[in-house]
């Protein structure tokens, strides 16, 4: 079962700072990416970034989910918290996992003619979160993965005022 | 496993021998949905090797998407055929240029354009000197005892761009006379002679006109 907790959403002058966990629960093989990239979608939306930029963040953040899925919890039930910070200048987004780790290296990115030649059909998303997002950076800690990706702001804000 | 009721593929043989798939696809390919789009490329591989992916009606597609059809090119091409897209929404379009995959991957404006690509469907030509031949001639007076289908024949043969509405309209006016010729009769018939759509009536005509050619 999903559940999503809004903790706070606090307003400074023309900062919005959201403070949104997102806390999946996988049961199975059901894994709601749907649901995921529309919420991210969303929220992206009302910070007023424009429709295609909306795209590119909700694109690799769905990648950096299947990662998780597919590397660190290899299918399996697993706990993984998505956090979205914005600020006037970027958007933030925190993938956490407690699933196993794995090497940076393990997650190989091909091109669309290594693919063809191949015949795979892995390792286009890593290329993707690259080329859509300005910065990502992976870390291992003690117990748990965490993948975070930055897109900065390149449009003025229209944001929804609350 | 979840059921992947969020991709809907509608499938279209054409072309000779109907060695060419049209696939019209409505949703999302993600890493859930990609296995029912794979499993489609498979299960018509054996037999198909030109497909034309129509993703007019596809809002979203993940690496796992685009990875099942890369993964599937070179088999298709070393058997003389290949996959090409048709008709991308913007936020799709602007992904798969991203991905450089417009150096690997074929695509055309619409699905008609990847189908004549593949000689599936008659040019743009063949239509246009049917079309002009249709007016030039004069209506012939058909013989007094003739069947629907005879004459849904006769019409599609002269003008394949005629739609149902059309056929009807023309079936109830002389010289055909079926006045109680109604839009369901006309298009139950059209079906069942396999003419029901503007591309099977092309291809009829076309086949048509090739036998005149020959003959």
């Amino acid at each position: 079962m999903m559940k999503i907790k809004v903790d706070r959403l606090a307003i400074f002058d023309n900062i919005y700072i959201i403070m949104d966990k997102i806390e999946f629960t996988l049961h199975g093989s059901f894994y709601p990416h749907n649901e995921i990239r529309n919420f991210v979608a969303e929220v992206c939306k009302r910070l007023g970034y424009n429709s295609k930029t909306v795209y590119e963040i909700k694109t690799a953040t769905d990648e950096a989910f299947t990662n998780v899925v597919q590397h660190a919890h290899k299918h399996k039930e697993g706990k993984i918290k998505i956090k979205l910070v914005s600020d006037p200048k970027k958007i933030t987004i925190s993938v956490k996992d407690w699933g196993e780790p794995f090497k940076a290296t393990s997650l190989k990115s091909r091109s669309p003619h290594d693919l063809v030649h191949t015949k795979k059909e892995g390792g286009l998303g890593v290329l993707l979160m690259a080329r859509l997002m300005d910065r990502i950076r992976y870390v291992r800690r003690k117990t748990h993965n965490e993948l975070i990706m930055v897109k900065y702001r390149k449009e003025k804000t229209n944001a929804t005022k609350h | 496993m979840q059921q992947n009721t969020e991709l809907k593929i509608n499938q279209l043989l054409v072309g000779n021998e109907k060695k060419t798939a049209l696939l019209t696809l409505h949703g999302y390919i993600d890493s859930n949905t990609s296995i029912a789009l794979k499993d489609k490329l498979l299960s018509l591989g054996g037999e198909i090797h030109r497909f034309v992916l129509d993703f007019s009606g596809i809002e979203y597609v993940s690496s796992a998407g685009w990875g099942v059809i890369l993964a599937r090119i070179k088999e298709n091409r070393e058997k003389g055929g290949d996959i090409v897209f048709a008709k991308m929404m913007k936020n799709v379009y602007s992904i798969y240029e991203l991905l450089e995959l417009n150096k690997v991957i074929k695509y055309f404006a619409d699905a008609e354009e990847g189908l004549r690509y593949f000689g599936s469907l008659p040019s743009p030509s063949v239509v246009e000197v049917q079309k002009v031949k249709a007016t030039e001639e004069k209506i012939e007076e058909p013989p007094k005892r003739f069947t629907i289908e005879g004459a849904i024949c006769s019409l599609v043969n002269k003008n394949p761009l005629l739609n149902s509405s059309q056929i009807k309209k023309i079936l109830q006016g002389p010289p055909y006379a079926f006045k109680h010729l109604n839009i369901f009769k006309v298009y139950f018939t059209l079906r069942r002679m396999g003419l029901h759509t503007r591309e099977k009536r092309l291809y009829f005509a076309w086949q048509e006109a090739k036998k005149q050619i020959k003959g």
